[in-house]
């Protein structure tokens, strides 16, 4: 039986043998039909629109949360000498922030991640500016407002209070 | 389903292609929008953004169910009993 499939040959192409049984133009089925391409960008904007929806919905998760912060003590007034500046998480461990001593005497603090790419920001006394080392970002430290290089937005801010000599973090700006 | 005539001329569908990919474009510029507007916790902002986006969603789906719709009606000349000019299976839709 010169038919059977024990005796039949693979083709000369490199095609496996089965393919001779079950032909696919690959050609065709490679090509996207109009109908496709209208398919797939009805699906694109479905996806962006679903995109959106689940930004804004983190916004009012967060709206709602920082409604319901309590404050937390950061340090004591002591603990930051003229100038200076240490770290703390506030609400929670996931966000670093940074409580800074301005030359006046005042506290302020903020989220410490560059509103760029998120990579953590540093205060810079001698040259008075919060500094992002990843790509040069500069914020102003009285206000948090992004001064230079990549950053598009303020630094977050969060608010402090200080009483009875201790500074507490008290809920965050905006 | 060969032999079908195209079912939207060219022109209509090379214009319907392009402002599909042009809402995209928006929506696009509106995720952007609404992600700097939550960040800068401008609510209202970041709502307005969900909605125009929402609204581009539906006039996306009007066009294309406009088009399917389109589709499906036969051409004057099919309905006068003549052959579509241009029965071929890559110029359906």
């Amino acid at each position: 039986m010169a038919n059977s499939i024990g005796n039949r040959l693979p083709p000369a192409n490199g095609d496996p043998l089965w393919q001779q049984d079950f032909p696919i133009n690959r050609v065709e089925e490679l090509n996207n039909s109009r109908r496709q391409f209208l398919k797939f960008l009805g699906l694109t904007s479905l996806a962006f629109f679903t995109g959106t929806l689940g930004v804004g919905l983190k916004a009012l998760f967060e709206e709602r949360r920082n409604a319901n912060l309590v404050a937390q003590r950061i340090a004591a007034v002591s603990d930051v000498p003229a100038e200076g500046w240490l770290t703390f998480h506030y609400p929670d461990a996931s966000y670093p922030a940074i409580l800074l001593r301005l030359p006046d005497g005042q506290f302020v603090a903020y989220e410490q991640k560059c509103t760029h790419l998120l990579c953590p920001v540093i205060y810079q006394a001698d040259k008075q500016r919060i500094f992002c080392p990843c790509h040069e970002g500069v914020f102003d430290p009285a206000s948090g407002r992004n001064l230079s290089g990549p950053p598009p937005r303020p630094l977050n801010a969060i608010r402090v209070a200080v009483r009875d000599g201790v500074i507490y973090a008290v809920g965050r700006v905006g | 389903m060969l032999g079908r005539g195209p079912r939207l001329p060219h022109r209509v569908m090379r214009w319907l292609i392009i402002a599909l990919l042009g809402l995209n474009g928006v929506q696009l510029v509106l995720l952007q929008g609404a992600i700097n507007s939550s960040e800068l916790r401008q609510l209202g902002t970041t709502w307005a953004f969900i909605a125009a986006s929402a609204g581009i969603l539906l006039l996306t789906g009007t066009l294309i169910g406009y088009a399917f719709w389109r589709a499906r009606r036969p051409l004057p000349t099919e309905l006068a009993g003549q052959p579509a000019p241009d029965a071929t299976q890559e110029n359906r839709l």
